[in-house]
């Protein structure tokens, strides 16, 4: 069966083909993460948090996902 | 060439071979018991020959300087080189909370040269356990009270201050100068609001970050993440305040520190020194 990587904050993270996430939204659902929290980069691109949805994610790609919770 | 000097708080003088830190004291400033050399104070000035190009600051203790002097004289522990790209440097500050407050007296003791301090709120009780406010300053806007604590530390500092709420709109237009921006909030969702503003609006910016710091515990947990090519973290990315969990002086001010030297650091460009 064929796996597919995309590398998140420094790591290589492998799906296999068939569940690779399409969009970047996907993406942070199967890391069960929550998007309302975060900050997004794809390949170097800040993505606002309305349009995690809209934007495609591919082998290679890499992302930073930065989740900010309270104190300070 | 130019012929070789030294640096007597500050003023280039003649480096004459041999001469000794002793020598120099004797005379440009007899009466001081402060020898800093380079940074560091030196125990025995009588055996400190001065090498062209030597930065020696002599100062007599209880005295106060005039302020040309007492500029260059307070920054004397510094690094060697760092004044002038600190004193050329916009720092924008998100907050003046427990974060805010501290790093901004951080960042004008060591000269940093301009600082954009915003915040909306009041001083009220329970920021005291975290934040540098004085039980004096209750119900003073954060701005002003922060004005005033770090011109006590520094009359001199360039400072703009800005009594409002920071918001998408606005983020961009206030913080336009900046050569770095530090996120000082305490709610989550202004946490986000910010970097992501920062990034996408103002696109050559670095931002400077805080995300997981509260209670108390092991402090190797606490780290400076950079994430992508203008931000940074600090903190454990995961523990929030909330009910049950406070937020305290020892690692607020541990992640204060961290911010300002990864600013430091930046400003230097130096980037890889922040995250190793």
């Amino acid at each position: 069966m064929s796996e597919k990587a995309i590398v998140v904050n420094g790591e290589t993270k492998t799906f296999a083909a068939a569940q690779f996430p399409a969009t970047l939204l996907q993406l942070v659902q199967a890391l069960a993460l929550a998007p309302e929290r975060l900050v997004a980069e794809v390949d170097g691109d800040v993505v606002r948090s309305d349009a995690f949805e809209y934007t495609p994610v591919q082998e290679g790609s890499k992302v930073e996902l930065v989740q900010f919770v309270g104190g300070g | 060439m130019a012929p070789a000097v030294v640096y007597v708080n500050e003023c280039a003088v003649p480096h004459l071979p041999g001469e000794t830190a002793d020598q120099l004291r004797a005379r440009y400033k007899a009466d001081a018991d402060v020898v800093i050399a380079n940074g560091y104070p030196v125990r025995e000035p009588a055996g400190l020959v001065l090498q062209p190009g030597d930065r020696l600051v002599l100062i007599r203790r209880g005295e106060t300087p005039d302020e040309d002097a007492l500029r260059l004289m307070m920054v004397s522990r510094n690094t060697p080189g760092v004044r002038e790209r600190l004193a050329g440097a916009t720092v924008g500050i998100a907050g003046l909370g427990g974060l805010g407050s501290n790093l901004a007296a951080a960042l004008v003791r060591i000269g940093i040269g301009r600082l954009i301090l915003v915040d909306f709120d009041l001083v009220e009780p329970s920021n005291l356990n975290r934040q540098l406010y004085f039980t004096d300053q209750l119900g003073l806007s954060k701005t002003e009270a922060t004005l005033a604590n770090l011109r006590r530390v520094c009359p001199w500092a360039d400072l703009a201050a800005h009594n409002v709420r920071l918001t998408p709109d606005n983020v961009p237009a206030i913080f336009r100068d900046a050569d770095v921006v530090a996120e000082c909030f305490d709610a989550a969702d202004q946490k986000r609001m910010l970097a992501e503003t920062v990034l996408s609006a103002l696109p050559d910016t670095p931002l400077v970050a805080v995300s997981g710091i509260a209670g108390y515990g092991d402090a190797n947990a606490l780290r400076v993440r950079r994430c992508g090519r203008r931000l940074w973290v600090v903190g454990d990315g995961t523990t929030a305040a909330g009910p049950g969990m406070g937020l305290m002086a020892p690692r607020v001010l541990q992640a204060v520190g961290m911010q300002a030297n990864t600013i430091v650091c930046i400003l230097m460009n130096e980037t890889e020194d922040a995250t190793r």
